[in-house]
């Protein structure tokens, strides 16, 4: 149990300094500057292949601390191999993922997986509730699991969240019976019920009409400035991303471009051109 | 959480049936049961059991009274049975006990004969007048051995 | 879970071996269940019901029905030799030492243990196994471990219905058909049956192929390839290897049991 103390001391104290910054960064977002800016997941020289084809041949890039990170690529290009990476479902065959400076991801023990992960939510791509649970119980499972409440306790703190993802009269159904957005929102209300400080989310917006994406894009955009949380979003929506990210990597032939939105709009690299098409706004 | 009582009621049901089945088949089929402490029990000596196997029947006319628990030689290397028996119904002391089969291929039981004494075995008692069973084998052998001998 | 054909090849050859290393390995995750919080109690019970009180229809009309037939072919053969009133033994005997738990375990690994692997397949499909991962929940003890143990616990259950069945079916037959006697029927079952020898290895044998179908199916599921095609491969092996490997332990406990 030596790794979990290790995860937890170092970070907080460094969050903690961050959020006291928070106004002056909000200012001078539009001039990100990844030297300077506190880096909270440094991913260096990842090499991944599944059977013979090789996904990542050489991916480096950062995610900045309490900012909306998105990661772009056109399908198979690896942006939910990276995010799984991130939450310690893959391991990539070379490289490494660190995170705070500090926490290496690619060497953990499960003990300190286990750790790791109650630090971080994960919005899957289909939602994955438990579809033999209810809504109710599917977000409540992570306390029931992880901490001592008392079951009053656990339906505030849950009906908190469910409010923050302004989500009503669901406690007593199912996932199957949710339409497609709520079900994202339940998805985003369990990843975010044990308040993470690293919140991965995989293709929020699949499968959304044009208005329910706006609402989800709005709740994320409202999630990272209200909860202080660093968020890396898989999408292959372009419109959206350059609305709400402050940071963006594109995934192509097995490497990551990044920078700030700004960066993307004006690159004249072919590769970035070539993805986008005619897409930038 | 979703407390479902009829489910959960019909779980309680399904493992009650299933261990009710269970214990059917491990007391009563099984023979765990011991047919209480009132069974009477009395002896019995043969010269031959044959197949005569514990917990086989003892019959009164057809009718099952109680049933073999055990058999094991004796001082003089003989085969003793001690039977289980109802202690209603009264045996009499000159009953006689013989080991049959049922069929020609069937189980073997045994059989008792009622005497015509007003006296009753008791519990330990030994009944005196015993048939041994009939070993198929051996009557065909002699059967054999006789048409060889009137052949000759 | 995808990878080339000689590594596909590898794995299939190997899946034996790591079946038996995912038991024990299980074996121990069961242990830590059982010994969790009283809520995972509420997670087996469902489980339970899923797999026992939803099979009962099914073996009992099974059995029922198979000791109907016993009753009527052990009639016909018996009594050209005159013994038919050994009926009673030869029912039960074939039903406790190997009708009863066999074909119960090939019936219940039909429905519940390609249901069990088609679940946790269509888990793996949605990443609901992943979702718990995510959570620090492990998956192998909050999914895997009621299933399997609710097997284990349904198999003996569910055989000792099918065999209590089947003795009645042959007692029908026996009584209602063939004109005999109750009474005859059932001594002849009495005397003939030893709880060593019958009923107890009757009894090993079910546990044993709960074991086996339990592991087996949860193993399928949870090893399923992430697509519909890996979810149906995964439920039609489980039934198959579960068929097989329970007619193979069946020879083996067979053979040992009565040393």
């Amino acid at each position: 149990m030596l790794g979990p103390a290790v995860v937890r001391g170092a970070p907080s104290q460094e969050q903690e300094g961050d959020r006291g910054m928070e106004p002056t960064r909000a200012e001078g977002h539009a001039a990100l500057d990844i030297a300077r800016d506190p880096v909270h997941v440094a991913i260096r020289g990842v090499r991944f292949s599944r059977g013979n084809r090789l996904i990542f041949r050489d991916v480096s890039c950062d995610f900045l601390r309490d900012r909306i990170n998105v990661i772009l690529g056109g399908s198979g290009s690896g942006k939910t191999t990276l995010l799984r990476m991130l939450g310690c479902l893959l391991r990539p065959a070379e490289g490494s993922i660190c995170l705070d400076g500090a926490l290496e991801l690619t060497g953990l023990r499960l003990a300190e997986v286990r750790a790791y992960r109650r630090r971080v939510g994960m919005m899957f791509q289909g939602g994955a509730l438990l579809d033999s649970m209810t809504v109710y119980d599917n977000v409540a499972l992570p306390l029931r699991e992880h901490s001592k409440l008392s079951e009053a306790e656990i339906r505030r703190e849950v009906h908190e969240v469910f409010r923050s993802v302004e989500l009503k009269d669901v406690d007593g159904l199912l996932p199957a019976e949710l339409s497609g957005g709520m079900r994202k929102r339940a998805a985003l209300a369990r990843a975010l019920i044990l308040a993470p400080d690293l919140l991965l989310c995989d293709e929020p917006f699949s499968g959304l009409d044009p208005a329910t994406l706006r609402v989800v894009e709005a709740m994320l955009v409202d999630v990272s400035r209200t909860r202080g949380v660093t968020m890396v979003i898989a999408s292959h929506d372009v419109p959206s991303t350059f609305r709400m990210a402050h940071h963006m990597v594109l995934m192509v032939d097995g490497e990551a471009i990044s920078g700030g939105p700004e960066v993307f709009r004006a690159s004249r690299d072919p590769r970035v051109e070539a993805f986008f098409a005619g897409s930038r706004p | 959480m979703n407390v479902s009582p009829l489910r959960d009621l019909l779980v309680g049901c399904f493992v009650l049936a299933g261990l009710l089945s269970l214990a059917y088949l491990s007391v009563t089929l099984g023979g765990l049961s011991y047919r209480g402490p009132g069974g009477l029990q009395i002896h019995a000596t043969f010269d031959e059991v044959g197949g005569l196997k514990p917990r086989a029947p003892v019959v009164i006319g057809g009718v099952k009274v109680g049933q073999i628990k055990s058999i094991q030689l004796d001082g003089d290397l003989r085969p003793r049975a001690v039977l289980d028996v109802d202690p209603a119904v009264g045996i009499p002391v000159d009953s006689s006990a013989s080991i049959l089969t049922s069929g020609v291929l069937g189980d073997q039981y045994i059989g008792i004969e009622l005497g015509a004494e007003e006296d009753v075995l008791k519990g330990g008692d030994e009944i005196q007048y015993t048939q041994s069973a009939v070993i198929l084998e051996r009557l065909i052998g002699k059967v054999v051995q006789n048409l060889g001998a009137d052949s000759e | 879970m995808s990878g080339n054909p000689v590594e596909r090849l590898g794995r299939g050859t190997t899946d034996l071996v790591v079946d038996l290393g995912g038991l024990a390995r299980f074996a121990g995750r069961v242990v830590v269940a059982g010994s969790g919080r009283p809520w995972r109690l509420r997670r087996l019970l469902d489980e339970v019901f899923g797999i026992g009180v939803l099979s009962i229809s099914i073996i009992g009309l099974s059995g029922l029905v198979v000791g109907l037939v016993l009753g009527l072919q052990g009639y016909n053969t018996l009594v050209r030799f005159g013994a038919e009133n050994s009926l009673g033994a030869v029912v039960g005997l074939t039903l406790i030492r190997e009708l009863g738990p066999v074909l119960t375990a090939l019936l219940v690994a039909g429905r519940a243990g390609s249901a069990i692997a088609a679940e946790i397949g269509s888990m793996v499909v949605t990443e609901q196994l992943d979702g718990l991962r995510m959570m620090s929940v492990d998956p192998e003890d909050f999914v895997v471990a009621p299933k399997a143990m609710a097997m284990v616990i349904s198999m003996p259950l569910l055989s000792a219905l099918f065999i209590t069945l089947g003795l009645f079916g042959g007692m029908v037959v026996a009584v209602g058909i063939v004109g005999g006697d109750a009474g005859i029927y059932l001594t002849s079952l009495e005397s003939s049956v030893e709880f060593r020898e019958d009923v107890l290895g009757s009894l090993v044998k079910a546990l044993v192929f709960g074991v086996l179908v339990a592991l087996i199916a949860t193993w399928r599921g949870y090893t399923a390839e992430p697509n519909a095609a890996g979810v149906s491969a995964a439920t039609t092996s489980t039934v198959v290897a579960s068929s097989v490997s329970v007619l193979i332990f069946d020879f083996f406990i067979t053979a040992l049991w009565r040393v």
